[in-house]
Formats: C-alpha cells, structure tokens, sequence
C-alpha cells in the first residue's frame, strides 16, 4: 500500500525505503503499513475481549504503524549503510534515544529504541532491531504508551513469525542470558 | 283420479313468490354473507373492527419496537462491542469487512513485533549482559 504521508505528520514518520532492496536476500520478510485509515478500520474489528480492548485503547490517535522485518539465510546481507540511514532521521531535532542495547557476542545484535516527543506529547517511536541475520525497523507515528506496548507481548496467540535471530532460533537476548 | 292429478298439478305448479319473501331471507342471512354485497370501504372498516386486530397491532408495535431498539444499539450506543458492523460509518461491504480483517490481522503483527522488540530491550537493560 503506497501512502502519501500528510506533511503535519512527516516528522515521526522515518523513510527507510533503501531497505527495499533487502526483500529479494530475505528468507523471510514482514512488511506491515498502517496508516490512518487503516487503523482506524482494523480497530472497528477489534472485540471488547480484553486484550483487543487494550489494543484498541492503545492505537487510538494513532497516525500509523509501520513494520518492515527481515530475515536472512546468511549473516552480512544488510549494511552498515543501511542503519546509518535510519539513525539520521532520528538524529534529527525531537527524536530522543530511549535506550540502546548493544550486544558483545557476535551472534546477538543491536536494539535501539528512540522516541519522538514534544513537551508533554509523544510523537512517535522507532525501533532499530539489527542481529546478524535480521533486521527489523517499527515506526509508530502518533501518541503511544510504550509501557502498554511492551505489556501487549504474547497476548494476541500470533504464531512464530520467523523473525527471531537465526542462529538457535532463540531471540538474540535470550542468548545472552 | 283425474281430480288427484288436477290437485297435484294445482300444488306442485310454478306460483310467484311473495313480495315480502326476499327481504325476509336477507334478513336472516349471517353478516358475513351480506358483506359481498357491501361496498369495500365498509368491508375494509368490517375488517378492522375484528376482535384479533387490537392483538395484531400489539404485535407489530412490539416488533417494531425491538427493531428501532436493536439499530440504535448496533449503530449508537454499543459502537465498542457490536463488531464488525458497528460505529457511525458501517462497513460498506465485503471487500471492506475483508481489508478490515486483513489490516487488523497486521496491525496485531505489528504491535506483535514491537512489543517483543520492546521487552527484549527492557530486560537487556534490566540485566546487564553477562
């Protein structure tokens, strides 16, 4: 679904259509885009059961969710490049690092998670997920509680979507640990 | 013997019928009988002065009631919980209700894959690596 993106809301929005390149390396690839209407008709077939609810709770002003996940059969299928240009958009005024995991071992990758906001309003967020084998970009554009987002894990009964780092089959956390 | 046939043919022989015998039987005819011969405006009011008809009209109202009830709480007062077909603009048919599906279906993906990457993140955090 191509989108032409409302100037207001350009600022949360990251472009990271280099990535696009990446699909035909990919074992597998996950490209979900959400924008306004979009969610706005995914949430009218969201139950009142509880963890729709919450979901529903949770995207409401939503301006858009954004997916792009990949993963490789051989490690070194993306580049350096690649994340630079991600990470410049959020070097740019408003965008805040939230937190960022870089792993020691070679098997694990990096995890950056930055966070858009103005004085009391959070804009967006964007996930950087970089493991040897996989590479996973999440930008949501709009206000989100990301407390509530990261409590959403595991509920929906979404089978395995093949994402996790391809060496053990383990995400690269759980190796670590 | 000819005086017998004289007196048969006397009492059995074609008379005219009294003036007074036709209302006589109208008289004692049932209504219904009579309606066919009543214009269909007041046939239609004989209709309505049934004794069923104050059941029926019950009926219909109660019925009608239960509709306009179940609409309104379909369409306005339990927009949340009445999906897929809820809310002020009503899903416009079947290529609708399947994008719906298909762009739910997504966004739980989606939420999915950033609250894992989320979590990962936060225990990271939490526990230094080792």
């Amino acid at each position: 679904v191509t989108v032409t993106w409302p100037v207001v809301a350009q600022d949360a929005r990251l472009d990271y259509s280099h990535l696009d390149r990446l699909a035909d390396k990919a074992e597998n690839v996950v490209d979900v885009t959400l924008d306004e209407s979009l969610l706005r008709l995914a949430s009218r077939f969201l139950s009142a059961e509880k963890e729709e609810a919450a979901v529903k709770e949770l995207i409401q002003g939503l301006k858009g969710i954004f997916v792009r996940s990949y993963t490789f059969d051989q490690p070194g299928s993306y580049t350096a490049d690649d994340l630079r240009i991600i990470r410049d958009q959020t070097n740019k005024a408003g965008w805040k690092r939230l937190m960022g995991v870089r792993s020691k071992r070679q098997s694990s990758g990096n995890l950056e998670v930055y966070m858009m906001h103005d004085d009391r309003t959070v804009r967006g967020v964007a996930i950087l997920a970089a493991g040897p084998r996989q590479l996973t970009v999440v930008n949501i554009v709009g206000p989100i509680d990301i407390a509530k987002l990261r409590d959403l894990e595991g509920q929906f009964g979404i089978p395995e979507l093949g994402i996790e780092d391809g060496e053990s089959g383990k995400k690269g956390k759980e190796e670590d640990e | 013997m000819n005086h017998i046939e004289d007196e048969l043919k006397k009492t059995l022989g074609r008379t005219e019928a009294p003036e007074t015998l036709l209302p006589g039987i109208m008289k004692r005819l049932p209504a219904t009988s009579r309606t066919a011969r009543m214009p269909w405006t007041a046939r239609l009011a004989n209709f309505f002065r049934a004794p069923w008809i104050p059941w029926a009209a019950a009926a219909c109202t109660a019925c009608l009631v239960l509709l306009v009830s179940g609409v309104l709480y379909y369409r306005v007062l339990a927009p949340e919980t009445a999906e897929p077909f809820a809310g002020k603009t009503p899903v416009s048919g079947l290529a609708e209700i399947e994008q719906g599906r298909q762009a739910k279906e997504q966004l739980l993906i989606a939420l999915q894959i950033a609250s894992e990457k989320l979590t990962e993140a936060s225990q990271a955090v939490n526990q230094p690596e080792r």
